[in-house]
């Protein structure tokens, strides 16, 4: 049901509808006023046409009625005067006004406005007739009988009566016509007045329209300039904006051509703004610097963001060393098919080149270091070992504690160097293929004497029966053991064991390191693999390592495509672990060694 | 197969010279003649012939790869053993200096304990060779 507030909700709609429709519904309702209008005011033309020939009849009705009367009343005159003279000029007076009312009396055929009065004249055509036959009687009666007997026939008062019947038909007739008129005529009034209103408010109601129309189109035009200018506005501070940003920002679509650049494109490919302008991204770079970015493209089409660097040889003009992203332009449209991509490039040359003198410098220092180090390492070593003669008690603990901290400068110059190396990407992985469990083996043999020192022991726990392979770099692979065991080693208790375990999980070979030590302090482990996380760190134990180790094991594995992780041990201690990729049919089962089927603890060192 | 006893040291480093004279003479008891330079190597590789030479990397004047060139020039010293000692840690340059025909590369640091057992296990494993 329509309530008033669903009708005015309905309006409000109407206003939110949108330009075109709202101007249609206007209009067409403009327009269906107009003709609703049209239509009345012809039909009310129409009836007061009707109504006009009503009253003309009316009209003419009595005017022949009030001739006939005239003439009966006059050809009565004529026959009573001749009855009174004889005389032949009255005779004639007579006959003439007898032929009028015979002239007159057919205008009574024409009828009148409704049946009674029909009635009424033809009942006054038969009085008029009865009137004409006195008339004649009369005038016979004084040819052949003389004045008297004319005389006796008036006195007869016949005469009287009918012409007083014939005044009272015609009265009656002529008030009902009367009558008739004035209603016509309050009808004709009343037609009028509504069809006035009508047509009055229907133009003024169509005319409003008009004007809203109007309105509406002028305000829509004024809102698409202002919108144009703000657009075109908006767009050039964006282009400002592009223009000054000292990187190459473009749009290039689906078929590989710059719709929009900015002027670093220009200023740095040294072409002309209508030389770039949907220009092919290939014929813009070459077709061999393209190849090398082709499957970036087809990545970034296929609706995928991408980051890369990229050295861009220009020719003559050298080598652009560019960070590039690409973003797919994603609409709701579109959501299928990207229909385009937007590029940001950024001119890392200067980044490259800081980065080329820092590697460099890390890589000379830990050249120059390693020189003095030697000298010192050695001098030490010969000292400690008592090849130049024994040392006194005292001496030989200070030369001790110089051997190890310069063993700890060594390492701390070694992983220095690694970690540089990880970090500019330059570390290269020798891929062979290996069989961790003597991977492990290795590691445990070469930490042994360090293990003996603080008194640990070591034991390993193999996958059961199988021989796990792996596809890696075996020295570097041995380091990350080495250093997840030493740590194992450094941080447990004099007497404790260091539980090394070997686990197939999901293809993946699982490769874990336990201690029973103090374990890692919560603050510390969340970033245990940063770089130097146990800087802050004021245990003196800790303190001997390079704060570099994890960070390195951590890239060396993930290098290799695996992860590397740390829980707390339940009742104390820790656990670190690494996972590497079973390589293709490296998980044999070991028929042929001997400790297949044991599965069990081979302790070692 | 021969018994390692004489050894050449061509090392610029004052320092790491008599430290690698004292680990290879008191520890390792072999026969070492020191040089300072390549120069000084060249000229004096005859008169003492070694079975085997150490060869540092970075010197001035002959560097270490120059001076293996100078010797495998010579028909006295073509055919001497060279073992490199270098600072230099990146793996490609371990493997370059290798690539030179270089018996193998031992880096600095070194413990100087264990250098002689070094030296007379690669030794070993040229005689087999």
């Amino acid at each position: 049901m329509a309530t008033p507030a669903s009708l005015w909700k309905k309006g409000i709609r109407l206003l939110s509808l949108s330009f075109g429709v709202k101007i249609n519904f206007i209009l067409g309702l403009g327009l269906a006023i107009l003709i609703a209008v049209g239509s009345i005011a012809l039909r009310s033309v129409d009836s007061l046409v009707d109504a006009s020939s009503e009253e003309n009849h009316a009209f003419s009705a009595i005017s022949s009625l009030e001739r006939v009367v005239g003439a009966v009343r006059r050809a009565e005159s004529a026959a009573r005067k001749y009855a009174l003279t004889g005389e032949a000029t009255d005779l004639s007076r007579y006959r003439s006004a007898r032929s009028l009312v015979i002239t007159t009396r057919s205008e009574l055929d024409m009828g009148g406005s409704s049946i009674a009065q029909d009635h009424r004249l033809s009942q006054l055509r038969t009085v008029v007739g009865e009137s004409l036959d006195r008339f004649d009687e009369l005038s016979r009666t004084r040819q052949q009988s003389g004045a008297a007997a004319a005389a006796a026939l008036v006195r007869g008062g016949r005469s009287d009566e009918a012409s007083l019947r014939m005044q009272i038909l015609a009265d009656q007739f002529r008030d009902t016509e009367m009558r008739t008129l004035r209603n016509l005529a309050m009808e004709t009034r009343l037609i009028a007045d509504n069809t006035s209103f009508l047509v009055f408010w229907g133009l003024a109601f169509a005319f409003a329209l008009l004007v809203w129309a109007m309105l509406i189109i002028h305000r829509h035009q004024a809102g698409r300039l202002s919108a144009e200018a703000a657009l075109k506005a908006s767009e050039a501070q964006l282009r400002l904006i592009t223009n000054a940003v000292p990187a190459l920002i473009g749009y290039v679509n689906r078929d590989g051509r710059l719709l929009f650049h900015n002027r670093a494109f220009e200023q740095w490919f040294g072409r002309s703004e209508s030389e770039l302008r949907e220009r092919s991204l290939a014929s813009l770079m070459g077709e061999v610097e393209y190849a090398k970015v082709a499957s970036q493209v087809g990545r970034v089409l296929a609706g995928e963001s991408t980051s890369f660097d990229f050295p861009l040889h220009m020719g003559s003009r050298g080598i652009l060393h560019l960070s590039v992203q690409l973003v797919p332009r994603l609409e709701e449209a579109a959501k299928e098919r990207v229909p385009g991509f937007y590029a940001l490039a950024t001119d890392i040359s200067a980044l490259k080149e800081v980065n080329r003198l820092k590697s460099e410098f890390v890589t000379t220092v830990s050249h120059e270091l390693r020189t003095p180090l030697t000298s010192i390492r050695g001098s030490l070593g010969l000292l400690a070992a008592g090849v130049t003669g024994a040392l006194p008690d005292k001496a030989r603990q200070l030369v001790q504690i110089a051997v190890q901290n310069c063993e700890r400068l060594v390492r701390l110059v070694n992983d220095i160097l690694d970690s540089e190396k990880m970090l500019s990407g330059k570390m290269e992985l020798k891929i062979t293929r290996i069989d961790v469990a003597a991977l492990v083996r290795r590691a445990i043999t070469e930490t042994e004497g360090y293990a003996r020192q603080h008194g640990v022991t070591v034991q390993l726990m193999e996958a059961g029966g199988k021989v796990l392979q792996v596809m890696g770099d075996n020295d570097r692979l041995l380091q990350v053991v080495i250093n997840l065991l030493s740590n194992a080693c450094k941080f447990s208790p004099q007497g404790g064991v260091v539980e090394v375990a070997l686990r197939l999980e999901a293809g993946q070979v699982m490769v874990s390191v336990a201690n029973r030590g103090p374990g890692v302090p919560k603050p510390l482990q969340a970033r245990l693999f940063e770089r130097f996380a146990q800087l802050d760190s004021t245990d003196a134990q800790r303190r001997a390592g390079t704060g570099l180790g994890l960070n390195i094991c951590k890239s060396i594995i993930e290098h290799h495509g695996g992860r590397i992780g740390f829980a707390e041990r339940e009742g104390g201690g820790s656990l670190f672990h690494f996972t590497l990729q079973l390589a293709a049919d490296g998980g044999a089962d070991a028929q042929q060694d001997s400790r297949s089927g044991q599965a069990g603890q081979q302790p070692v060192g | 197969m021969q018994a390692l006893e004489r050894i050449m040291l061509v090392e610029d480093d004052p320092d790491i010279r008599t430290v690698v004279v004292m680990a290879l003479e008191m520890v390792g008891g072999l026969q070492v003649e020191a040089c300072e330079s390549g120069a000084q190597a060249l000229e004096k590789v005859a008169a003492w012939a070694p079975q085997l030479v150490l060869l540092d990397v970075m010197m001035p004047g002959m560097n270490g790869p120059e001076v293996l060139g100078a010797f495998r020039a010579r028909a006295d010293t073509s055919a001497i053993p060279v073992i490199f000692l270098t600072a230099k840690a990146q793996e490609s340059e371990i493997q370059a200096l290798r690539d030179l025909g270089a018996l193998d590369v031992i880096p600095k640091p070194f413990d100087p304990m264990t250098l002689t057992d070094a030296v007379r296990a690669l030794w070993d494993r040229h005689q087999k060779a």
